[in-house]
């Protein structure tokens, strides 16, 4: 059997010569784009004017302010300039690792569990079915109600002596007298996890569910024909297909699930013995709690490069679709 | 390489028959095109094939295996799609690999196996690499080698040369076609381009709304359609078709149309034309079949010229023969213009007669 | 209690006033039933008598012309100009607080006709953060009413200035000395207490009968609080105290500072005859012995709701008013609240929680081994800023004044307190309307008589910082066994020290 002899390829990836001045060139050609488009700068200038004011003013003064130690009666005027020791005394603190323990569990289990759960149901609403508008309507319903009410129902689902978790356990003797769900050091986090995660999912559930519909039928038409199953199918062709989606509703869910505050705040005010204390809760206690200004800004100071750093893969991922069908 | 066989296959949609009973058998090694225009029913009939679609009525049988309850994967087959449908995130080896790997083969023989098919498509130095960083050729080549390394009994090929611009077609046809003959393989494929059937296939099934025209050689369906449908599709430019009444006058046949034009027969085709059901009868003829002239000659008939499309090869005249627009061919260089009166003769030895009203080729002894 | 007969009452003084005013004007002398008329210098109270019985029979027995106190410190016809902040009476409050409110700021016109008050009601979860701001842009209020805890960070920060009763022409005598350690500072003082009130323990009589106690008489000591508590869990199954130890809620601290204290404990030393604020105490023999009963009933008798590290007292009512809880320390305006809960059940509900109302029981808190009491001292404080903060840069001394002795003087004190607190000024206890309130509304008699067990927290900036975050901390560290009752209370102790020593 002969080969069979192959064409040239009409059309090549452009050659590296020809793909645009790199960093150096751009940086130093900065000051003459910025002069050419003056007129533009005027029209954004309101807006970047009440910005500066709004985010870029406040800001500055927190990280000013966390290298201060600061009165608790708030006497701004006698405060002590201390350069790096708030930092210094937050991070060798023993509850700061704690906080940072229970921060990184909060967040990583929220995230990775609502996306799963949240994949799930994409997949299960992404086919017609009938009562399929009904059922998703459902599934939004976490996402939809506010904080503060889930947190109030979660509680009085979990509450030791009177919940309804309990009660349900009970009656179905499956166990025989409550047990200590919020109140208990070691059960208090995961619980709060759970309905967490419960809010969350739905988010996850469309952003993927976006994604699910643009993956192209022919490939799994392709891949039926060529034996795969529907977990296979799933695995090499729905999955990769999902990357860019999936990095972007993953990064979304960690930033959202660092900031969050209310299901903590309300559900157990970050006890007992400080078992459900987040960085966030425990920023708004330092300042608000114990007034120590100075301290919760440095602590709110780390947290902020933290999402800063998470916010720049955020943009490179979504962005990075972008550059790519620019260059093929 | 199996054989296919299509019994009185049905697909119905509610209450619309994609396909309509469709019978016909490719043999062994056979280069098979599906051709017709859109919605004929040709992609579904090559879907149920394949087994994407589900039967209504009828049976399938590949390789003496009747295949109707049978997943797409325990049909023995391999399927290239228009888009190509490469796994975008494999690599070309990956992508030849994969079908391999979900039959479970060993990993030294599916190293063998894809190593041995990008050889034979000369795309080893490819394998790499990943489907976005190819061309629309490569790309082509990659899906028949993910086609080829299952060996199948039979290659089914939805329209894989759509997406290529004209002059990449025309390589990828001829490479198609030597691929073909390298490996023997028994193929379906289905096209709207009539030429690419009639350039690589074995056999033509021209179909419309579902129901199979005509399933001859490329040739045959050519020179012998069987009705003005698959006159009028195959060839390029169409055969001109015109409608006319059969007069007897005498000892001879007269075609007429109205007050056009009206052209004599010989006795053979008067005979045949003298056969139809009714006096309406259509003629068909070739762009070849139609003779201009710039000067008038006994019997011919006026046609206003239109337009003119020199080709290199051949030169295209449109024209009004009376209220309809024909094509007729003229030697490269003949000079003509639009609004021209010429003159045309027909070729009667070239001419197809149907019946005007069942539209049916009228027989003819041969 | 209606605000008609209120109104009555209101209108008969009213009237009498100015009879009385044209009788002295007119020079004849005139006595109008078989009370005296008292002044301010003359008054003093017995408070080491201080029983439900004693405050019944007390009241009603004194008449006070509020216009002939206020004009002997500042004249009635002085023409000025005073701006206050106060948080003013929220939508949910009975209408009779709006209508007392309204009839106020009438009386204070017609009483004081020339002086013009720039009034601003706040809401009260906005008024700190709001005064904080305006004292640090220049434009705070020259005069401003705010709860008790609230001031000592003004004055702390030089915001304040010096004024006590005695500028309002009422002796120190006449306010509880709780009150007035709340408005000391470094030694000086720096406001006048409004009102005060203080929490007392309620009980279902029902519940102790079932469990085998006198339904009638509460636990007279924290260990017997203890023990009546591990008695009803026994006997009945439900939960005997209502512990709370939530972190982050003021609730906690107001529960369990009292037991602190009866132990002979504390946060710093601010149960002391004099406190400095500079001892700390909350690993003293009293706290550890405090904490130690709490942990017993938690963790030990397990007789308390388990859900306490995550409850505030608002968790507590539904449980009290449906039957399945003993006894709670719980404050005066939480019988009106049960009531409420109680008209708002369901049908199947509703009988139970009649029941629990009808078997209510108000008590003295608790006292410790050495028979010491304590309860918090809660209630509000008016305050004069330091000009250098005031909107404009002035502050009317006389207006100001004039407004304080008004609203400070047992009248007033008095009115202004009517739902759910006590006048400050004790000549109020007097008053015929302090009868009127103890008639109409029920265990006043109770919760007032608790007044002088009253503690204030420590009067510090840091105040917050402990009680809300420290105490219940070294509670939840104690109850959740994360650490032994002596570090729990060794570890707050180290945290008030670091907070403390830094000297800011």
């Amino acid at each position: 059997m002969s080969a069979i002899t192959g064409s040239q390829p009409t059309t090549e990836p452009p050659a590296p010569e020809e793909r645009g001045p790199g960093l150096a060139g751009r940086i130093a050609a900065l000051p003459g784009d910025i002069a050419r488009h003056w007129s533009d700068y005027l029209y954004i200038l309101p807006a970047l004017g009440i910005m500066l004011v709004v985010i870029a003013y406040p800001i500055f003064y927190t990280v000013r302010l966390s290298f201060y130690s600061t009165p608790a009666n708030l006497a701004m005027d006698d405060k002590i300039w201390i350069g790096l020791d708030n930092y210094r005394r937050i991070l060798t603190s023993d509850s700061f690792r704690s906080v940072t323990r229970n921060t990184l569990e909060w967040t990583v289990f929220s995230t990775f569990f609502a996306y799963v759960i949240g994949l799930g149901a994409a997949l299960v609403i992404q086919r017609e079915f009938p009562g399929r508008s009904i059922v998703r309507g459902v599934l939004l319903i976490p996402w939809v109600i506010s904080y503060v009410s889930a947190a109030y129902i979660w509680k009085w689902l979990y509450h030791s002596d009177y919940g309804l978790i309990n009660d349900t356990l009970i009656r179905l003797n499956i166990v025989d007298q409550n047990i200590n769900i919020l109140d208990n050091i070691h059960r208090a986090l995961p619980a709060l996890i759970i309905a967490n995660i419960w809010k969350e999912f739905p988010f996850a559930m469309i952003m993927l569910l976006a994604g699910l519909q643009g993956v192209p039928d022919q490939l799994h038409r392709a891949a039926k024909v060529d034996g795969a199953g529907t977990w296979a199918r799933f695995w090499h062709i729905t999955m990769p297909q999902l990357k860019s989606v999936s990095v972007v509703t993953i990064l979304l869910l960690m930033l959202t699930n660092l900031n969050s505050f209310t299901l903590v705040w309300v559900m157990t005010g970050g006890g007992p013995a400080g078992s459900t204390d987040i960085w966030i809760t425990q920023i708004y206690q330092l300042a608000f709690g114990r007034t120590r200004f100075g301290v919760a800004s440095a602590y709110s100071v780390i947290l902020f490069l933290i999402m800063m750093a998470l916010g720049y893969f955020y943009v490179k991922a979504l962005t990075r679709g972008d550059a790519e069908r620019e260059g093929a | 390489m199996g054989r296919v066989i299509l019994d009185n296959v049905v697909k119905r949609y509610r209450d619309v028959v994609a396909v309509d009973h469709v019978s016909l058998t490719v043999e062994e090694g056979e280069f098979v095109a599906l051709v017709g225009p859109s919605g004929c029913g040709k992609t579904t009939t090559l879907n149920l094939i394949a087994g994407l679609l589900e039967l209504s009525e009828g049976n399938i049988y590949i390789g003496e295996r009747l295949v109707n309850d049978l997943d797409p994967k325990d049909r023995d087959i391999a399927m290239v799609f228009q888009n190509y449908a490469l796994y975008p995130n494999k690599t070309v080896y990956k992508n030849l690999a994969f079908p391999l790997q979900m039959r479970k083969t060993p990993k030294d023989q599916i190293d063998q196996r894809v190593r041995e098919t990008a050889r034979l498509l000369s795309i080893e130095p490819l394998l790499e690499r990943r489907p976005k960083e190819l061309s629309g050729g490569q790309q082509q080549r990659v899906a028949l080698g993910r086609a080829l390394v299952r060996n199948p009994q039979v290659f089914l090929m939805d329209e894989p040369l759509s997406n290529l611009d004209a002059k990449l077609r025309v390589q990828m046809r001829a490479e198609l076609k030597r691929f073909h003959q390298d490996i023997n393989a028994t193929i379906v494929y289905v096209t709207h381009d009539q030429l690419e059937a009639v350039t690589m296939a074995d056999k033509m099934a021209v179909m419309s709304g579902g129901l199979l025209q005509q399933y001859d050689a490329p040739d045959i369906v050519y020179n012998q359609p069987v009705n003005t449908f698959v006159a009028g599709f195959v060839g390029s430019p169409a055969m001109n078709l015109l409608s006319a009444t059969v007069e007897v006058d005498g000892d001879t046949t007269w075609l007429r149309n109205g007050n056009d034009w009206a052209s004599a027969l010989d006795a053979k085709r008067g005979a045949i034309a003298q056969s139809a059901s009714t006096d309406a009868v259509i003629a068909g003829l070739r762009h070849n079949a139609i003779h201009l002239s710039p000067t008038e000659t006994p019997g011919a008939i006026p046609v206003r010229i239109y337009t003119v499309e020199p080709t290199g090869d051949l030169t295209f005249v449109h024209g009004y023969l009376g209220d309809l627009l024909i094509v007729a061919s003229v030697p490269p260089g003949t000079q003509m213009h639009p609004d021209d009166i010429v003159w045309a003769t027909f070729d009667l030895d070239q001419m197809h007669l149907f019946d005007g009203v069942t539209q049916m080729a009228l027989a003819s002894e041969a | 209690m209606s605000t008609q007969r209120y109104r009555e009452l209101f209108n008969r003084e009213l009237n009498r006033r100015k009879l009385l005013a044209y009788g002295a004007a007119a020079g004849a002398g005139a006595a109008f039933g078989p009370r005296a008329l008292t002044l301010a210098q003359d008054g003093t109270i017995d408070t080491t008598d201080w029983t439900p019985e004693t405050i019944v029979a007390q009241a009603g027995t004194l008449e006070v012309d509020t216009a002939a106190e206020c004009a002997q410190v500042v004249p009635l016809d002085y023409e000025g100009e005073v701006s206050y902040w106060y948080v003013g009476p929220a939508d949910s409050e009975p209408q009779i607080t709006h209508d007392i409110d309204a009839e106020f700021w009438a009386a204070f016109a017609e009483t004081y006709p020339n002086i013009t008050v720039n009034i601003t009601r706040l809401t009260y979860n906005d008024m700190l953060d709001q005064i904080r701001t305006a004292a640090l842009g220049n434009a705070a209020p020259m005069v401003a009413k705010m709860p008790i805890l609230w001031g000592v960070e003004f004055a702390a920060k030089g915001q304040l200035q010096e004024f006590g009763p005695a500028d309002a022409g009422y002796p120190v005598e006449e306010y509880w000395p709780g009150a007035m350690k709340s408005v000391t500072y470094d030694g000086k003082t720096y406001g006048v207490p409004t009102n005060n009130e203080t929490m007392a323990l309620i009980w279902n009589a029902a519940l102790f009968e079932e469990a085998g106690l006198d339904p009638d008489s509460p636990p007279a000591t924290w260990d017997d609080v203890v023990a009546y508590s591990k008695q009803i869990k026994e006997n009945t199954g439900k939960d005997g105290y209502g512990l709370v130890a939530r972190v982050n809620a003021g609730n906690t601290p107001f529960r369990f500072m009292p037991a602190m204290w009866a132990y002979g404990g504390g946060a710093l030393d601010e149960a002391a005859e004099a406190p400095t604020y500079e001892e700390i105490w909350i690993n003293n023999e009293g706290s550890i012995a405090a904490l130690q009963s709490h942990y017993q009933m938690y963790v030990t008798d397990k007789s308390v709701p388990t859900s306490a590290l995550t409850n505030t007292q608002a968790e507590n009512q539904a449980p009290f008013i449906s039957g399945s809880l003993g006894m709670m320390i719980a404050h005066p305006a939480e019988y009106a609240q049960m009531n409420d809960m109680a008209a708002n059940a369901d049908e199947a509900d509703r009988e139970i929680a009649d029941q629990v109302v009808a078997n209510m029981r108000y008590g003295f808190l608790p006292e410790g081994p050495t028979g010491r009491r304590a309860v918090v001292f809660g209630g509000s404080n008016v305050h004069v800023f330091e000009p250098s903060v005031v909107d404009g840069g002035n502050v009317d001394l006389d207006a100001a004044r004039a407004l304080i002795a008004f609203s400070t003087g047992p009248e007033w004190s008095t009115k202004l307190a009517w739902v759910g607190s006590n006048p400050s000024n004790i000549r109020g206890f007097q008053t015929s309307w302090m009868k009127e309130r103890l008639d109409s509304i029920p265990f006043l008699d109770v919760t007032t008589s608790m007044l002088p067990y009253g503690i204030p927290f420590p009067v510090v900036p840091e105040s917050t910082e402990i009680m809300n975050i420290i105490v219940p901390d070294m509670l939840q560290n104690a109850l959740t066994e994360s650490m032994s009752v002596e570090d729990a209370a060794n570890n707050a102790a180290s945290q008030i020290e670091e907070i403390r020593g830094d000297g800011l």
